[in-house]
């Protein structure tokens, strides 16, 4: 589904260079749910976000469902990000102006999707979530559990086959990031999504079918 | 404390540069615009120039005669005054110190090298040259006796002379201007005058006996307007009152005509503010009530503060928006515990000093602005004498601080109000 | 996505509410502005039915005091040889002038207003009219143009009534279709002393002395009396002339005509004489009219460009602001193109709240009927004007905004705390 092949990646501040990732060759295949683990600033969100097309690797290839998008352009990557790939953020990221319904429909926005069509999906992946009660709320109305099952279904709106999640309990209790991990669970179960997982947390990787350990920049075996 | 809140808030104006730059320009702006509108008054009310003797004289410039029946008039004529009622009610009057009257500015064609002049000109007498401050750059004003044997002297603004006889190295005094069938001589020249002074501007002053008009009727309603001087201020009121007891007394010279006339004193204020909304005439055609200043002026405020809302909206969601960008910061700063007080104090600090700048950047633009005005020749009238003076300039120092204040209240109380868990998510807009 | 747009500034309203405001007043002055501009402007295109060219008034002023009810018939006065002689006189020299081509008297300068009026009733309708009295022959030399009829001649001579050409607007509020030569319009509708009764006999185009900024309005010409039937004239002050000419170099012409008409001899005292090519009438007539326009878009101009200024700023700071959400919607698929498009749609959705605002708030003038020029086609082409503008205006402040926001590198903007 994704490979990445010896990946490398540089940041660049004011005076240093920070080396991110340092020649990652991983594979993910379909329907899998995997996490990765590492102490923070090892790159594990760097490597996320690269194989969420959101970066580009300064070295080595990417490839998509067999496709190398290395050489893709800008707006070619934004329609792949679109169909293909769902976001979930540690901070949730919902559109504080918008309610929940609006807020979810967002990707559907960026495809050829009729206004009806759009709310029937929107419903729909808000439904899958347990949130079909509270569509004309304002995310400053909920509960973060809440926000972020409202940030799910915003990610799944499009059904896309990866769905990336980036430390998605880490503001959470552990009642409630247990409830958002059996949603990911029951995605990757029932829908074959196939599931990446970044978090710091041993208990909820092991939920995991794999577990990719990374230490500053490089995979640990 | 207050070191403290300099120290920050430059640095805060640095580190958006662009940003700063807008705020500033739109503050200079909107200054300049105030502070042309506070030259033009200042310059127009003023006991300056020209007009400095206009706090201690009284100005009479209509008439109205009536064929009253009944109370009822079934006839009406509305004009300045004509030379028989100056000569029979006005000159006789004892409490003016100095009584001067004028006609108003006609135009008049000359010629100069088969290229036809257009200019206005004033015929007025000698007391006009007393009432009126001239700085004259050649010459002198005409003397009494000159007016009473009516010579046909001249004295002529820069302009005028400028047109007429081009550069010159001796001047143009005993040069000879020739307009409506006279030859005048050239007596004096003096600075040109502009707009605000209207009463006493012109561009050429001639005795009022020098013209055909010598044998002008004597009418009750003419071309002329009158000054009644008193030694200063105070004298004001007994001229009122003696001008009203002398209308009283007022028959029309034609009495199957009109057998009523109405007419007043005004102060310069008072002509100012009634002129400036576009009521030339004292008189309506019914009215005959005495004039409400303050009404006029709170009209001319209500228009100025509508004309100004404009940019003050505009200044106002500037500030709002900078101040919101920080919102997160604000947050941060709350949760260590400092004070809604001291967030606004910061605040308005920021404000005062963009201002300020802005404000510099105003008064110069109001200064190149006023220049170019005066120098476009596009609009007909002079704004040669508006000056940024003191007094203007210490009026938009208050102008500038009070905009700054006005312009930060809002966003000040906007962010004191705000909820530092809130402000932290970054939620706030 | 336009409905998204729309959600969105909705529920934003609270927060933009004074930049709406800010938006709502610009509408305001851009629609004045723009109001006036066209107004003027389809008058200025309207053709004021004569030409300009040539044509020299000459008036002289005796001592004579002026009495505003001249003509109004209120004073007979029997006995006005005396100007009568002095534009005799005056006649006669500027007929020896070379160049001069035609004399004509006439009452009233062109390009400014002033003049007679008279009403005009015919079955139970009056109209006011502007009259103009002309000696014969004077308004074929100045280009006007007839429709109907012919010009007046002497044929109204010693009658009870008055020859009368009326301009076509008169001929059509009064008649309609029907047939009007001949036809009979009385200056008022009872029959008292002082009614006057005038024969049509001819219908011209247009004529709108007042000049191309002003209003059109009805126009009637008579035969000058002061030509012929000197018993019927009210006292004057003053006579003007319309003197046509050809070739002549308006300087040195103008120059010469004083020293021909100062050698006038007269037994009236003649306080001045004022001598006016139409030319330079008309041009003053544009700059008295022009002038307070290009003054209040100069004006105008500052206040949009300080509005364009300060919603620049305002929409970059709040793209900066949002930069968290650019990096969401770019992760969830969005191109740059479509962020930009968003930020400028916005800008532009609440600047058709403001239209939206506006409008309720300027139609109440033709309403109203408070502002008497603002008719309903004069405000909607205004109105269609003020909005592009503003909307333009808004598109073009999102501009740099926009584009900054595309240059939102997602991966910096999720991170952004």
């Amino acid at each position: 589904m994704i490979e990445l092949k010896d990946t490398c990646k540089t940041y660049q501040t004011k005076n240093i260079e920070t080396l991110a990732l340092r020649g990652i060759s991983l594979q993910i295949e379909k329907s899998e749910f995997v996490s990765i683990m590492g102490p923070s600033g090892c790159g594990k969100s760097t490597l996320l976000h690269i194989m969420g097309l959101l970066a580009r690797p300064g070295e080595g290839a990417v490839y998509l469902e067999g496709e190398k998008i290395n050489s893709y352009r800008d707006k070619d990557v934004a329609r792949l990000r679109n169909q293909k790939i769902g976001f979930v953020f540690q901070s949730y990221n919902l559109i504080p102006d918008l309610n929940v319904i609006d807020n979810v429909e967002i990707p559907l926005l960026y495809r050829s999707v009729s206004g009806k069509e759009r709310r029937k999906l929107a419903a729909e992946a808000l439904e899958k979530v347990g949130l079909s009660a509270r569509l004309r709320h304002f995310p400053t109305e909920l509960s973060g559990g809440q926000q972020q099952r409202v940030a799910i279904a915003r990610a799944i709106v499009g059904r896309p086959k990866i769905l990336l999640a980036d430390e998605p309990t880490g503001n959470l209790d552990s009642k409630m990031g247990d409830e958002i991990m059996d949603i990911l669970e029951d995605l990757q179960q029932l829908e074959n999504t196939t599931v990446v997982m970044v978090t710091h947390d041993e208990e909820k990787a092991r939920r995991c079918q794999r577990i990719v350990r990374m230490f500053d920049g490089q995979l640990v075996h | 404390m207050l070191k403290n809140y300099l120290k920050l808030a430059f640095k805060v104006l640095l580190r958006r540069k662009l940003y700063t730059c807008i705020s500033i320009m739109c503050i200079a702006f909107t200054l300049m615009i105030l502070i042309l509108v506070t030259a033009i008054f200042q310059s127009a009310l003023s006991s300056e120039g020209v007009e400095r003797n206009s706090d201690h004289y009284l100005i009479v410039e209509g008439l109205m005669l009536r064929y009253e029946e009944n109370g009822r008039a079934s006839r009406s004529r509305n004009g300045e005054l004509g030379y028989g009622f100056i000569e029979k009610y006005v000159l006789p009057m004892n409490t003016p110190e100095t009584i001067s009257y004028f006609s108003t500015a006609s135009e008049v064609a000359g010629y100069s090298n088969g290229a036809r002049i257009q200019s206005l000109v004033k015929h007025v007498d000698a007391n006009f040259w007393e009432v009126f401050v001239f700085d004259f750059i050649e010459g002198r004003p005409f003397s009494r006796l000159e007016h009473e044997e009516a010579r046909p002297v001249a004295v002529i603004n820069e302009r005028t002379r400028d047109r007429y006889f081009g550069e010159r190295e001796n001047g143009v005094i005993g040069q000879s201007l020739f307009f409506q069938n006279i030859s005048y001589e050239v007596i004096g020249v003096v600075e040109n005058i502009g707009y605000p002074e209207e009463l006493a501007a012109s561009d050429i002053w001639v005795p009022i006996f020098a013209t055909a008009e010598r044998n002008v009727a004597r009418n009750d309603v003419g071309p002329y307007v009158a000054i009644l001087m008193g030694n200063n201020t105070g004298d004001l009121p007994a001229i009122e009152e003696e001008y009203a007891t002398v209308m009283g007394s007022f028959q029309p010279s034609d009495p199957q005509s009109y057998n009523k006339g109405y007419s007043r004193t005004e102060t310069n204020l008072e002509r100012f503010a009634r002129r400036i909304l576009g009521r030339l005439s004292i008189y309506g055609f019914e009215e005959t009530e005495r004039d409400d200043v303050g009404f006029m002026l709170s009209l001319l405020l209500i228009g100025g503060i509508l004309f100004m809302a404009l940019p003050a909206i505009n200044l106002v969601n500037l500030n709002t928006s900078r101040i919101l960008e920080r919102s997160r910061e604000i947050g941060v700063r709350k949760s260590f515990g400092a004070s809604a007080k001291t967030l606004v104090g910061q605040f308005l600090t920021e404000n005062i000093i963009l201002t300020a700048i802005g404000g510099v950047f105003g008064f110069l633009f109001a200064s190149l602005s006023l220049y170019f005005l005066s120098h476009s020749g596009m609009f007909q009238i002079s704004f040669g004498y508006i000056q940024i003076d003191l007094p203007v300039f210490f009026i938009s120092l208050g102008l500038i601080l009070f905009f700054a204040l006005l312009s930060g209240f809002y966003p000040a109380w906007k962010m004191s109000r705000l909820d530092p868990v809130y402000a932290l998510r970054g939620a706030a807009a | 996505m336009i409905r998204h747009i729309f959600t969105m500034m909705w529920n934003r309203k609270k927060s933009n509410s004074l930049i709406l405001l800010e938006l709502i007043v610009t509408f305001l002055v851009m629609f004045s502005l723009i109001a006036l501009l066209i107004y003027n402007f389809r008058l200025f295109n309207l053709p004021i039915g004569f030409t300009a060219n040539d044509n020299w008034t000459i008036t002289i002023d005796t001592d004579e005091p002026l009495d505003s009810n001249v003509f109004t018939g209120l004073r007979e006065y029997t006995e006005p040889t005396a100007i009568i002689n002095i534009r005799d006189e005056a006649m006669q020299v500027l007929r020896q002038i070379n160049g001069v081509k035609a004399l004509h008297t006439i009452n009233s300068l062109p390009f400014t207003t002033g003049g007679l009026t008279t009403g005009a009733y015919r079955n139970g309708q009056t109209e006011f009219v502007g009259v103009m009295l002309v000696s014969e022959g004077m308004p074929a030399d100045i280009g006007m143009k007839l429709i109907e009829g012919n010009w007046f001649s002497q044929e109204d001579t010693g009658q009870d009534w008055r020859s009368a050409v009326i301009s076509k607007s008169l001929r059509d509020s009064l008649f309609g279709n029907e047939p009007v030569l001949g036809e009979e319009i009385t200056s008022t509708p009872s029959s008292n002393a002082n009614l006057r009764r005038y024969r049509v006999v001819g219908v011209f185009d247009q004529f709108r002395k007042e000049g191309e900024f002003a209003e059109p309005r009805h126009y009637m010409f008579l035969r000058d009396p002061l030509i012929g039937e000197r018993a019927a004239f009210n006292l004057l002050s003053s006579f003007s002339l319309l003197m046509i000419t050809e070739g002549v170099n308006s300087g040195e012409f103008e120059q010469q005509l004083y020293t021909n008409l100062s050698a006038l001899q007269s037994s009236l005292p003649i306080v001045r004489f004022s001598i006016n090519p139409w030319e330079r009438l008309q041009r003053e007539h544009y700059i008295e009219n022009v002038s307070p326009i290009i003054a209040m878009g100069i004006v105008v101009a500052f206040m949009i460009m300080l509005v364009g200024f300060g919603l620049f700023g305002v929409l970059w700071q709040n793209v900066i602001q949002r930069t968290r959400e650019m990096g969401v919607r770019r992760a969830l698929g969005a191109t740059g193109s479509s962020v930009r498009k968003q930020i400028t749609l916005e800008m532009v959705v609440l600047g058709l709240f403001a239209v939206a605002i506006g409008f309720v708030i300027v139609v109440q003038l033709p309403i109203s009927g408070y502002v008497e020029a603002l008719e309903w086609s004069l405000f909607w082409s205004s109105l269609v004007v003020s909005s592009i503008s503003l909307l333009c205006l808004c598109a073009v402040c999102s501009l740099y905004p926009s584009w900054s926001a595309t240059k939102v590198d997602p991966v910096e903007a999720l991170h952004y705390e």
